[in-house]
């Protein structure tokens, strides 16, 4: 349909130059060759100063003229036209007018050299909308900003107060660990045990809320590598049968043909999850039977992964099994009198559920009130290439602690570099009974002094300490023996409460060979120095090792 | 994601020689479009977007990576690696030119030649050296970007929801030119507006040839005289036009001005 004919001339020159918004029409190279009233009223220039002049560029602030020059003027020519760009136009006097700007590219052939029609809106109230709306939103991110700062500090500090409580723990169980070795009335026994297990527990808890905290800031990794799934689960059933039988309590382990050989996952994760249920059930059950039913299976979804099955029974107290969803939440128990019957915090299980959910697997729980409970979960387990399981399982049986204590021989000459004065007077006391010739040094620097001079067969390195750390110094230690060819290689065990797989990594980087966690006991450290001394490798393998 | 894809690449022509083109602040390769397929039939002509323009990929967007003209020119050099690219002629624009001269400083010898189309080493002010602006434009310049994107936002958000009425309306912005994600915007423009790259030019050893403009309020003639007395052996040529992207409004001329360079300078020529 054909458009209809123009109305007379005047009346668009009128509706051109009366039009209640700002027209002009721009040269090819943006220079103002018409413009109405209404636009040489917004900028405050008569048309005459401007006509054939000045570049409409011109007419804005400096940041709008970079705008309009790296972003509208290639957009106007690629897309032909431009909408609601909001510029500020500078009036003769300096002024700052709020405007929105419509643009089309005027064609070719409609105009002899093309160029640009624009019209512009005031927006001044639209612009001060916007300006608040900004500042809400920028106070809105700060304050969520302010709030991850504060979660990341409280992170930090849970992290820090756990390494600084795990410090005079370790003291406390180290001391109480050979206080036991002595002879002791059967009165004082019982009391040493009572502050060993405290510890103990406490030890866990500390590590329980380090845990959770970890798991909640997404911090928390599995470290996934080859491990004997048998070995994994009897080191853990051995330990808690020990703990059943002490209460009276019957355990049975029942693991299935399958659940043996290398896997690959993160072993100690799962002992984790297992001691905790264990632990509870052993817990919750006053007499009866304490059983652990592991299995393996073909996975029906993948041929190369397999599943790992496991089962807790007990025939403990139970508990209405409307409570069993609520169970795996934080802080919560079946019952919160349990609390106070059975102490605990009730974050254990809330952390096997995260531990097993991060593993990609499924835990539940089935109970009787009075008829005892099932806690089961499955994971899913790949097994490791036959080569590199049969590499892995040589490497594990080597490093394997041996729970032999060392036997009189020549003295071993260990280097023990740790700040603690209490700290060394543990480990000198654990190593009082093995012949041991004991040199200590209070931090890395006077360490790396010691190493200097004399010879060691060991050296056992703290981690933190003031002057030079343990890594720096363990890095000193290995560029020394680097320089010099006639030294041999010492091996380096590092002690440090900071049990985290970064810190292992970095102890092995800078040079260490192996990773004594705190608190240590007597059997940790001697089963530590023995699988240093391995390690190291060296003619001091064959040595006797005290 | 390969960087072919994180770049959003696009690979044309007939040639075998690779002539990169390389789109500066505020827009993205489509800003070549009138320029690089003069040069497909005797040239592999590859254009790309910088991570965070156009359809490069987003998540690829890295504050600390790009927190300095360095990262790009990284990204620069890794593409050339991905895609195999020797004897590069090298075309960018505004601080993309910059951009090469960086990429150039990590791989001597990754370009054959460079071109830079309305160059600028650095856009403030500095002593006796003009850019052409003052510090606070540029702090202005990143508030200015902040209205921009929230008056868009705001007439898009209808659009973003769902608006049954007009579906064509959600097709024509996301195929719109030149989008920027806002925050990266904001992020590009200080790094761009804030860097000086005029120590980095003495090292150039690459033949360098400038393009700018008569009138050009980004990067003045002044600014491309200052780039060619500090690159030894550099050429220039200033186009009768207007406007910093003489690529987009004086096409041929610019295309004409690349011609003549490359005939006269051509490595093999002779």
């Amino acid at each position: 349909m054909p458009h209809p004919p123009p109305a007379a001339g005047s009346n668009l020159d009128a509706l051109f130059d009366l039009a209640p918004c700002g027209l002009a029409v721009l040269s090819p190279g943006h220079v103002l060759i018409a413009c109405n009233r209404y636009f040489s009223g917004l900028v405050g220039r008569s048309p005459e100063s401007m006509i054939g002049v000045t570049r409409f560029p011109g007419l804005l602030t400096v940041a709008g003229r970079i705008y309009f020059e790296t972003h509208v003027a290639p957009l106007l020519k690629m897309q032909g036209r431009v909408d609601e760009v909001a510029f500020d136009l500078v009036t003769a006097s300096g002024a700052r007018e709020p405007v929105l700007l419509n643009a089309e590219l005027i064609g070719e052939m409609e105009g002899d050299r093309g160029g640009i029609r624009l019209a512009v809106f005031p927006a001044s109230d639209r612009r001060k909308y916007e300006v608040e709306i900004l500042k809400a939103r920028r106070e809105a991110d700060a304050a969520r900003e302010a709030a991850e700062a504060a979660s990341k500090a409280k992170d930090d500090f849970l992290a820090n107060m756990s390494h600084e409580i795990r410090t005079p723990l370790n003291a406390v169980v180290g001391v109480a660990g050979v206080l036991a070795t002595t002879s002791l009335s059967t009165h004082q026994r019982d009391m040493v045990g009572m502050i060993e297990t405290s510890g103990l527990l406490l030890e866990r808890l500390v590590s329980d809320v380090l845990d959770l905290a970890k798991i909640e800031s997404g911090l928390m990794a599995l470290e996934v590598r080859p491990f004997d799934l048998e070995a994994c689960i009897r080191g853990i059933a051995n330990l808690m049968e020990v703990r059943a039988a002490a209460k009276g309590v019957a355990f049975t382990l029942r693991l299935g043909e399958a659940a043996r050989g290398l896997v690959l996952g993160d072993g100690l994760r799962l002992q984790q999850v297992l001691a905790n249920l264990l632990s509870n059930a052993i817990k919750f059950t006053a007499e009866g039977e304490v059983s652990l039913t592991v299995d393996v299976e073909p996975d029906a979804a993948s041929s190369t992964l397999t599943r790992l099955r496991v089962a807790v029974r007990d025939s403990g107290i139970g508990f209405d099994e409307s409570l069993a969803a609520g169970l795996f939440e934080r802080f919560s128990q079946a019952d919160t009198s349990i609390t106070r019957r059975f102490g605990g915090t009730g974050i254990g299980l809330s952390i096997c559920k995260q531990l097993v959910d991060l593993m990609g697997g499924h835990i539940e729980v089935r109970s009787r009130p009075g008829a005892g409970s099932t806690f089961s979960f499955d994971i899913p387990l790949a097994r490791p290439a036959a080569e590199a399981a049969s590499a892995q399982a040589s490497t594990q049986a080597a490093s394997a602690p041996e729970a032999v204590g060392l036997s009189a021989g020549p003295g071993l000459r260990i280097l023990l570099v740790e700040d603690n004065d209490i700290n060394q007077e543990i480990v000198a006391l654990m190593l009082a009974p093995h012949h041991v010739e004991l040199e200590i040094a209070d931090n890395g620097h006077l360490g790396l002094e010691c190493f200097r001079r004399q010879t060691f067969d060991l050296v056992l390195m703290d981690m933190q300490m003031p002057v030079m750390d343990g890594l720096t110094a363990t890095r000193a230690f290995r560029a020394l023996e680097a320089a010099d060819p006639t030294r041999v290689r010492t091996p380096i065990a590092l002690l440090s409460a900071n049990a985290m797989e970064q810190h292992r990594l970095q102890g092995a980087e800078a040079g260490a060979d192996l990773h004594i966690s705190k608190p240590i006991t007597p059997e940790s450290l001697i089963a530590g120095v023995r699988q240093a001394l391995r390690a190291g490798g060296g003619d001091r393998s064959a040595r006797p090792i005290a | 994601m390969t960087l072919v894809e994180k770049h959003a690449v696009q690979v044309s022509g007939q040639g075998v020689r690779p002539m990169l083109f390389s789109h500066g602040f505020g827009c993205d390769q489509n800003m070549w479009r009138l320029v690089a397929p003069a040069f497909e039939a005797d040239f592999k002509t590859v254009v790309f977007d910088h991570v965070g323009a156009g359809r490069s990929d987003l998540s690829a967007y890295d504050r600390d990576r790009y927190a300095s003209l360095n990262g790009y020119a990284d990204d620069v050099v890794a593409l050339c690696d991905a895609l195999d690219l020797k004897d590069v002629v090298f075309v960018g624009h505004s601080v993309s030119a910059m951009i090469g001269v960086l990429a150039a400083a990590r791989r001597p010898g990754l370009f054959s030649q460079m071109i830079m189309i309305c160059p600028s080493p650095r856009y403030v002010d500095d002593a006796d050296y003009v850019g052409g602006f003052a510090r606070a434009d540029i702090d202005e310049l990143l508030e200015f970007l902040d209205a921009n994107h929230l008056g868009w936002s705001s007439t898009m958000a209808p659009v973003i929801m769902g608006n049954p009425d007009r579906p064509e309306l959600a097709e024509e912005l996301t195929n719109s030119f030149c989008t920027t994600d806002p925050d990266i915007a904001r992020q590009f423009a200080r790094v761009t507006f804030l860097s000086d790259s005029r120590r980095d030019l003495a090292a150039v050893a690459t033949p360098t040839m400038i393009i700018d403009c008569l009138e050009d309020s980004i990067a003045p003639p002044v600014v491309g005289r200052y780039v060619q007395a500090a690159i030894a052996g550099s050429v220039l040529t200033t186009l009768d036009a207007t406007g910093h992207c003489p690529h987009l409004s004086a096409p041929e001329a610019t295309i004409a001005a690349m011609r003549a360079y490359l005939d006269d300078h051509g490595p093999r020529a002779g």
